[in-house]
């Protein structure tokens, strides 16, 4: 399901091919990577440390870092702020426990 | 660029203002944290992304094309995507980012920073779907989404409107829309504007009767008071307020998206690092830069305007943009103040007619307050036992504040909650860069630092 | 009902003072703190919670060992979780003069009874493949680790508030008389005592001058930056061969970069403010040496101030002149050493001797240069 659609008369750029935790998603050129999850019925980006509860897109304009995910390459990045591109490994930003050290 | 005046922020304020002064040949050097120039007010499609021409996506496009159109100028330098760290001198900006990391000398220096959503928790409101009004506003604007289930809009003034207004315009199924302040408050301050800036007032009917059309309810003098879901929103309770301010029967809605919309708060972290003079303005937000006619803060040469130094919305930003440029070039412009005076009394007194006379709040014990440490209420009254208690000390205790979004989150409603008002400055901690967070290697690229001093070598590392 | 020991006055609510309190209090003394701002709000409240004894001088070594053991079993005794953890360090060399450093000075710490191990690169790039590969050599001590300063302060307060002491925060020291007994005239009244201890840091030479003595004491404006939780990688501290770096992922994944680099500040002034260029440095020597930290982003800095005597050996005896007023301040590794420090000054206080000899720590010791 679905948590976001394109209001009509709106036509995204050229698509591209992206990954998030491993399963292979659809985005389109430029568009945030918050933005694509959520279309995809995905509002998790982070587990937060403590209660290990699921966070998502709050803010929306890069303040509250509850939309943080965790990019190969990258580290963790602000999903509302930063695009999608083609062959983009996304993950859920989670804190391992310190014990697996 | 030699000397140029450096503007943070690209938003209204920051555009209006770039574009007076090269119109009168003064290089602008523009940063802004965004990949994409135009604040949240004019936020753009990414590039490659088309609006047909009935697209139903309610934004100015004439005035945005217009601002927009100085990023072409030849004595504009523009860093998107860049964080603006801390003014480490006057004159002087210091940013990093992947796109480029340094100082820039400025001959002025103009913030023009934004505003930040105020938080207000509940029990719930941490779930994913819960989304800041701004937040929603960003999607449409800026990726051209609606939330593809039922909506409910909540909060208290005029940006609930806006939003509520833009979503179900948007074709999004916004349900309800609950706005904490009983409407006949507001009535007065509308009737007022009537004179003083008709435009605004008309933009704000105009949002009601989009509400109407699309059938949407609107519930004023009622508040949110939790969110219901597993791992999701999907249901919200609402309720009327007593004449207290306490939500009282609550009813459920089913909601797989809530917007909230309880208030803005100026982005100011520069100027409190940089040192200005900070006065509590609360028509204006709380706490602001104190300012002169020209916007020029208590530190020389450094100007605050927009959102950042007062919440008063695109037509003050617009506005104040111009005053600042014509303060830089030295000039007085009558008329321009004249206007700004007027909607200025509007903005305040509209800002006025939304505040509650006791502090909206829905958030109990074990409501979390701190998003980042996932610190709830009770941890935090547990570290206020004693009565000389500040932010500064509940942070040391608890962790407050300390994560990535720096306090943002939380302290203004800490502060709110536990009682320990920003009566005085102090009461919240103090600002030291980097005010926003950087990334250690954007920050270790910065080649034009001073050099190095290594601690004494002959004695062991000192400070653990 | 047994009747107090002895009413000992504190002056300074830092790791030193307090912990002096607590071991007091726990020999049945009466104790009062008084701290002229909040308590655990100077040094010990913000330097970065490093335990290290790789990066001590080699006179502090015995009594840093001594530390570790009291560290141990100080969550026990503070009923707290402190985040103590004797993770293990290295202190790494990147030049051939700072490996002929790290050597001599390894070999010292060996003779003083510390157990390390040399590392070569290969060793290196084995057991800490986060370590950059441009380090010539490490020593490894099992014995370096950190504990949280933010949940070691208010467990002291606790414990203190458990045990009877008394605890005047935003009290003011007007004078000073030490005879037979202490008079101590503060903003909060007068206050008699058997016994004075000064334990107020960085100001510690301003209360000794209040008796006419003369503590030289040197002010350091430490800074310490944070970085956002990442990915757990760096499991040992890290210390650098000439002392200009430390290094920790806490257990939150935060990673806590420090080593001395000097901000702004005086104890008139109380700017405490940051000299972030420097802290550029710091952190562009901290990637140097762990690439890794790079993708993470600076969430704070921030600075303290340290007080030092000249030859960074803490003040901890007698103060010279005067029987019943004692030192206990200026440590570099005050954090570490405190519980070792504080504990055998409370024993010389109520006892009059001291299992480990305190003269290398003798207050009176540049009295006469």
């Amino acid at each position: 399901m679905s948590d976001a659609r394109f209001i009509d008369g709106i036509s995204p750029g050229r698509a591209v091919e992206f990954y998030h935790d491993g399963q292979k998603l659809t985005g389109f050129e430029g568009e945030g990577i918050a933005a694509a999850l959520m279309r995809h019925g995905i509002l998790q980006s982070r587990i937060s440390a403590q209660d290990h509860a699921p966070r998502g897109y709050y803010c929306g304009m890069g303040v509250c870092w509850e939309c943080v995910v965790e990019i190969e390459g990258h580290g963790a990045v602000k999903a509302c702020q930063f695009p999608v591109r083609a062959g983009l490994s996304v993950r859920t930003l989670a804190v391992r426990s310190p014990e697996k050290v | 660029m030699d000397n140029p005046v450096v503007i943070v922020g690209a938003g209204p304020a920051g555009l209006s203002c770039a574009r007076t002064l090269l119109s009168r040949g003064v290089p602008v050097t523009l940063l802004d944290d965004n990949l994409q120039a135009g604040g949240q007010y004019f936020r753009q499609l990414p590039p490659g992304y088309t609006a047909a021409a009935d697209a139903r996506l309610l934004r100015e496009t004439g005035r945005a094309r217009e601002l927009l159109a100085v990023l072409r100028e030849d004595l504009l330098t523009c860093l998107p995507g860049t964080t603006v760290w801390s003014i480490p001198a006057p004159g002087m900006v210091a940013y990093a980012g992947p796109n480029g990391t340094g100082r820039i000398r400025a001959r002025a220096i103009v913030l023009a920073t934004g505003a930040q959503e105020v938080p207000f928790p509940f029990p719930g409101w941490v779930l994913p779907g819960v989304i800041s009004a701004g937040g929603c506003l960003n999607l449409a604007k800026g990726q051209g989404l609606v939330p593809a289930g039922k909506v409910v809009v909540a909060g208290n003034g005029p940006l609930v409107l806006v939003a509520a207004a833009t979503l179900a315009a948007a074709g999004a199924k916004v349900t309800h829309v609950i706005e904490a302040q009983p409407t006949r408050h507001v009535a007065a301050a509308m009737i007022r504007g009537l004179c003083e800036a008709p435009a605004l007032v008309r933009k704000g009917v105009g949002y009601r009767m989009t509400l109407l059309r699309h059938g949407v309810r609107f519930l004023s003098g009622h508040v949110v008071t939790r969110a219901h879901g597993s791992g999701r929103i999907e249901a919200v309770d609402m309720a009327p307020l007593d004449p207290a301010l306490r939500p009282h029967k609550t009813t459920r809605l089913e909601a797989q998206t809530l917007v909230l919309g309880y208030g803005l708060a100026p982005g100011s972290e520069c100027a409190r690092q940089s040192g200005c003079r900070m006065v509590r303005d609360t028509a204006m937000g709380g706490w602001v830069p104190q300012r002169s006619a020209g916007m020029e803060t208590t530190v020389p040469g450094l100007y605050a305007i927009g959102d950042g130094a007062g919440i008063g919305g695109v037509e003050i930003a617009l506005l104040e943009g111009q005053l600042a440029a014509h303060a830089i070039l030295g000039e007085q412009d009558e008329p321009l103040q004249k206007r700004y005076r007027r909607i200025d009394g509007f903005r305040r007194r509209l800002s006025r007619a939304y505040q509650t006379h006791v502090p909206l709040s829905a958030a109990d014990d074990e409501t979390i307050i701190c998003r980042c440490e996932d610190l709830r209420l009770k941890q935090l009254k547990a570290a206020c036992l004693e009565d000389d208690t500040d932010l500064a000390r509940v942070k040391s205790a608890t962790r407050l504040g300390m994560g990535r979004c720096q306090g943002r989150n939380c302290l203004h409603s800490a502060a709110r909650l536990l009682h320990v008002d920003a009566t005085d400055r102090c009461a919240f901690p103090r600002t030291r860069p980097p005010v926003r967070p950087v990334r250690l290697r954007d920050l270790a690229r910065d080649t034009s630092i001073s050099p190095s001093r290594e601690p004494d070598e002959a004695l062991p590392a000192s400070f653990e | 009902m047994t009747l107090p020991l002895s009413h000992v006055v504190v002056i300074g609510g830092g790791i030193m003072g307090m912990l002096t309190a607590l071991n007091l209090a726990d020999r049945g003394c009466k104790v009062t703190i008084l701290e002229k701002g909040r308590v655990w709000s100077e040094a010990s409240g913000v330097n970065a919670g490093s335990l290290g004894v790789q990066n001590k001088l080699l006179p502090l070594v015995p009594y840093t060992l001594a530390a570790f053991e009291i560290w141990r079993r100080l969550g026990e005794r503070l009923h707290c979780d402190i985040d103590f953890h004797q993770t293990g360090g290295y202190k790494i060399a990147t030049t051939v003069e700072e490996v002929e450093r790290l050597r001599k000075g390894a070999e010292g710490q060996s003779r003083a009874g510390l157990d390390l191990r040399w590392l070569e690169p290969a060793d290196l790039r084995r057991e800490a493949p986060w370590l950059s590969d441009t380090i010539l050599a490490g020593t490894y001590c099992a014995q370096d680790g950190f504990a949280s300063p933010l949940r070691v302060g208010p467990a002291v307060r606790a414990a203190l508030a458990a045990a009877g002491a008394v605890i005047h925060e935003h009290c003011l020291i007007r004078s000073i008389e030490a005879g037979k007994g202490i008079r101590v005239e503060t903003s909060a009244g007068v206050i008699g005592a058997d016994q004075l201890v000064i334990a107020a840091g960085a100001w510690t030479g301003q209360v000794a001058a209040m008796l006419g003595v003369t503590l030289p004491v040197a002010l350091d404006v430490n800074m310490v930056s944070v970085t956002e939780p990442g990915p757990f990688t760096i499991g040992k501290m890290v210390s650098h061969a000439r002392g200009i770096l430390t290094l920790k992922q806490v257990s939150n994944g935060s990673c806590l970069i420090g080593g001395g680099w000097q901000g702004v500040g005086t104890l008139e002034d109380s700017r405490k403010e940051l000299e972030f260029d420097q802290i550029i440095h710091n952190l562009s020597l901290a990637l140097r040496i762990v690439p890794g930290l790079g993708a993470l982003h600076v969430v704070r800095s921030w600075a303290g101030y340290e007080g030092v005597s000249p030859d960074s050996l803490p003040y901890a005896g007698r103060l010279p002149g005067h029987g019943h007023v004692y030192v206990a301040a200026c440590s570099r590794g005050g954090f570490t050493v405190g519980p070792s420090i504080t504990s055998l000054l409370a024993e010389l206080i109520v006892e009059g001797r001291t299992g480990m000899p305190l003269d290398p720590f003798n207050p009176g010791r540049f009295a006469n240069e």
